[in-house]
């Protein structure tokens, strides 16, 4: 697949939102490196799971989602790489076949294909959900607390996480209600 | 349907055709049909016809087996629900994944082939799992099918009309996209499925973080098009539940080589 990579770098800075540590681990019990202030001004370097690698001046360390809000700028795009402008740039997967907005909506609808998959899926049994579950180690767990929307998400947009873009226009821009 | 919604459509209507007020709260009674998993699912087989239409389904059973497991499982640990799921991978090089109402989840090969554990694919479904389990694609159908009536363009008469509207609807709702409200809001739900079920939480923010260094690429236009940006969706979950649900954040090893032999060796 001809793919387009690293079109335009991401320069992820973050602001953290309490007073936090740094740690030496992305774990709980790891050494503190670093204690930061709120509104301290960190680099990320890397995410893994809920932990973010942060630089504040010459100290890195792991610190928690929960503890930071991202800032992401993305550099300005390469036109060249992305197959958007210029003849002879257009960028292709060959012989694979994409999947666009107006190929979905003006569709051949093919429900012979729904039927194969709907067979396939419900020949999985109770008995085979078990006997994988208890090959892979995945057990349920019980009193779970429940996620509610919490504020960030009411306003992300605007607030908790700052995206500027110089020329890329993603959906993110749509309005609740636009239905 | 949103009281709102129809209070909105029948003042819109009714100061323009008093006639047509009636006949819109009547169609928006004969749409709430469209709450019950068996109609949802009517919806979904056609909506999902339009999805493998327009990308075939993957011929290589081992892998929609496994998806199927994965997702069962998902279903089952989080509390069961009056679905009847299908899961299935769909033979595009693309980026994404869909739900259709009632119980439809389609995952992109390219999708999986970027994806690095079985706690990552449990991720995805469950994203999609709850897209469905809240009912948003059939929610907005609903609105739209009205609002299209409202406007004359539907012939409500015949039942086989509003299913073909409602599909349709759906459909549109797919290629265009939700609202981002919905969008973190299934975030969240699957971040308690996963929970729940034994997964890992944290694998659908790594999920999330692949997505967002990929995000030039060619066959990610379509998902950037229809979800707020992954920071967005990465800070909306380090805000509802990284504390809470930091216990659960455990990667499951014993899933690795069946990860490996049924999805990273075989796409």
């Amino acid at each position: 697949m001809l793919g387009v990579s690293c079109s335009f770098a991401f320069a992820e800075t973050a602001k953290t939102i309490k007073a936090a540590d740094l740690l030496k681990e992305p774990s709980a019990t790891a050494t503190k490196v670093l204690s930061v202030p709120s509104g301290a001004q960190l680099t990320v370097s890397e995410k893994k799971g809920f932990w973010v690698k942060a630089t504040s001046g010459n100290q890195t360390g792991w610190l928690k989602l929960s503890e930071i809000e991202l800032q992401v700028t993305k550099a300005k795009i390469d036109p060249m790489a992305t197959g958007r402008s210029g003849s002879g740039n257009i960028v292709n997967t060959a012989g694979a076949r994409g999947l666009s907005p107006d190929e979905l909506k003006s569709a051949k609808p093919n429900p012979g294909a729904v039927d194969s998959a709907v067979k396939v899926s419900s020949s999985v049994t109770d008995a085979d959900l078990s006997s994988f579950a208890s090959a892979g180690g995945i057990a349920s767990r019980s009193n779970v607390p429940p996620t509610s929307l919490s504020k960030n998400a009411k306003s992300s947009s605007t607030s908790s996480v700052t995206v500027s873009s110089s020329s890329v226009k993603s959906g993110s821009g749509r309005k609740n209600d636009e239905w | 349907m949103s009281g709102k919604f129809l209070i909105t459509a029948w003042m819109l209507v009714s100061a323009t055709c008093p006639v047509l007020a009636a006949d819109v709260q009547q169609l928006a009674s004969r749409l709430a049909e469209y709450d019950k998993p068996a109609k949802e699912a009517e919806v979904g087989y056609k909506t999902s016809a339009n999805i493998v239409g327009a990308s075939p389904v993957l011929a290589d059973q081992a892998v929609n087996n496994y998806l199927t497991l994965v997702g069962k499982t998902l279903v089952k640990n989080s509390g069961g629900d009056s679905y009847r799921w299908t899961f299935a991978a769909i033979d595009s090089p693309d980026i994404n994944a869909f739900a259709a109402p009632g119980g439809y989840v389609f995952v992109t090969k390219g999708l999986l082939k970027a994806l690095g554990s079985e706690d990552e694919v449990a991720a995805v479904l469950a994203h999609e799992i709850s897209h469905v389990r809240l009912k948003h694609y059939v929610k907005v159908a609903k609105k739209q099918v009205l609002a299209e009536y409202a406007m004359k363009s539907l012939n409500e008469g015949q039942a086989d009309g509003q299913l073909e509207a409602m599909s349709k609807a759906a459909t549109l709702i797919l290629a265009k996209g939700l609202d981002k409200q919905s969008e973190y809001e299934a975030d969240f739900q699957a971040m308690r499925i996963l929970a729940q079920s034994g997964y890992d939480p944290s694998a659908l923010v790594d999920v999330l973080s692949t997505l967002e260094a990929r995000s030039s690429d060619k066959g990610m236009a379509f998902l950037l098009s229809t979800h707020p940006s992954a920071a967005e969706r990465i800070q909306s979950i380090g805000g509802c539940c990284v504390d809470a649900y930091q216990q659960y954040a455990t990667r499951n090893q014993g899933t690795r080589a069946r990860f490996d032999k049924a999805i990273k060796t075989r796409l």
